[in-house]
């Protein structure tokens, strides 16, 4: 398989892989509800909810820079 | 001014930077239509494209470093912000509009640097720059256009006009390269004009090489990093002259480099090569886009 194919396949992949990471945030941890509406309540539910999209768009990247590696192992470093 | 086109055999000189014709190009039709119509998002575009643009040139003129050049492009958001030329809330295929009232202006301050530099990283052979923006242009025309925003098409139908123009000068082999100045402001329209015409999910997936590009090259120098200071380069030149990957464990992993791996190339095939993923990812774009009519 050639680089241009892998690197197809790496986008396709990204493709997917963003629009369901775009669904878990906008869906389930953005309208996540606050347990009380107090002031502190909602500055922490602000901020789990910033630290978990922010996790799972670093988990993406680092999706992403796990399979770049393979395909520089598979072409380059062969 | 000239510099090396270094994937050349014999070192030729190419004129730089592009930058002043391209901002020509994208700023009188923004300044036309506001004064024909007082409209702000063309005001608050024309604002955008003038703050990147006057970075880039003291960029091409006295060279900053990666972080300062990154910064500094942050204040190119500012405009969209004061002018509130933006609706705070992103459309996802199948579920519609979701609201984003906190988040979406932190967003708006990210996307403009983010996107200018993507764009900026993504020049590295002769045609790839204005190619790319010709197809993420013309990608985004037809998001828009499937969107219903029919107002909002002058944007991606002013870039893609002026990226076809530099593509005819820049293309394999290049009589003039766009420089700094001339790639953050096809970067920073291209963000701004996203961001107006509410086109925020399908332009990102046209953009996808672009961030796998700027990540990796991040990812491999571990910062912002000015590209003039990477030791190693991750593409030779062979005495045939044609590109080839080096092998070099300390050289970036870029997708240049990845690109080449399957064997020496001519630079035009290389450009073609990145050039056909910006098109693959563009008609995922418009696939996610006609998802959002569903």
């Amino acid at each position: 398989m050639n680089n241009l194919i892998r690197l197809i396949l790496l986008i396709t992949f990204s493709w997917i892989t963003f629009l369901f990471m775009s669904y878990i945030i906008l869906i389930v941890i953005v309208p996540f509800p606050i347990p009380s509406n107090t002031f502190l309540d909602r500055v922490l539910v602000g901020i789990i909810k910033v630290v978990f999209s922010a996790i799972l768009f670093l988990l993406w990247l680092l999706l992403l820079l796990i399979l770049r590696n393979y395909i520089a192992i598979k072409s380059i470093f062969k | 001014m000239l510099v090396i086109d270094f994937h050349k055999k014999g070192s030729s000189m190419i004129p730089k930077p592009a930058g002043p014709a391209i901002f020509v190009g994208l700023v009188f039709p923004m300044i036309s239509l506001y004064l024909l119509t007082l409209d702000l998002k063309y005001l608050a575009i024309f604002l955008v494209t003038s703050i990147v643009f006057i970075i880039g040139l003291v960029d091409d003129l006295r060279i900053l470093s990666g972080f300062l050049k990154m910064a500094l492009t942050i204040l190119g958001s500012i405009p969209i912000l004061i002018f509130g030329t933006y609706t705070p809330s992103i459309v996802l295929p199948f579920i519609g509009s979701t609201r984003l009232t906190i988040v979406y202006p932190l967003m708006v301050l990210i996307t403009i640097p983010v996107v200018a530099n993507a764009i900026n990283m993504i020049d590295v052979y002769n045609g790839t720059l204005s190619g790319a923006c010709t197809i993420l242009a013309f990608s985004q025309f037809i998001i828009t256009l499937i969107s219903g925003n029919f107002g909002d098409l002058v944007f991606p139908l002013t870039l893609f006009m002026v990226s076809l123009a530099f593509y005819i000068f820049n293309k394999y082999p290049s009589r003039i390269f766009a420089g700094d100045s001339g790639s953050l402001i096809l970067g920073a329209f291209f963000g701004a004009s996203t961001i107006i015409s509410r086109t925020e999910i399908p332009s990102l997936i046209a953009f996808l090489p672009a961030i796998l590009n700027g990540f990796y090259i991040l990812a491999s120098i571990k910062g912002f990093v000015e590209h003039r200071q990477i030791k190693e380069r991750p593409i030779i030149l062979n005495e045939n002259g044609l590109l080839e990957v080096s092998k070099s464990r300390h050289a970036p992993i870029t997708l240049a480099r990845l690109i080449v791996a399957d064997g020496p190339m001519s630079e035009y095939i290389a450009a073609r090569r990145i050039l056909f993923l910006f098109a693959y990812s563009s008609l995922l774009a418009i696939i996610t886009s006609l998802l959002m009519r569903w």
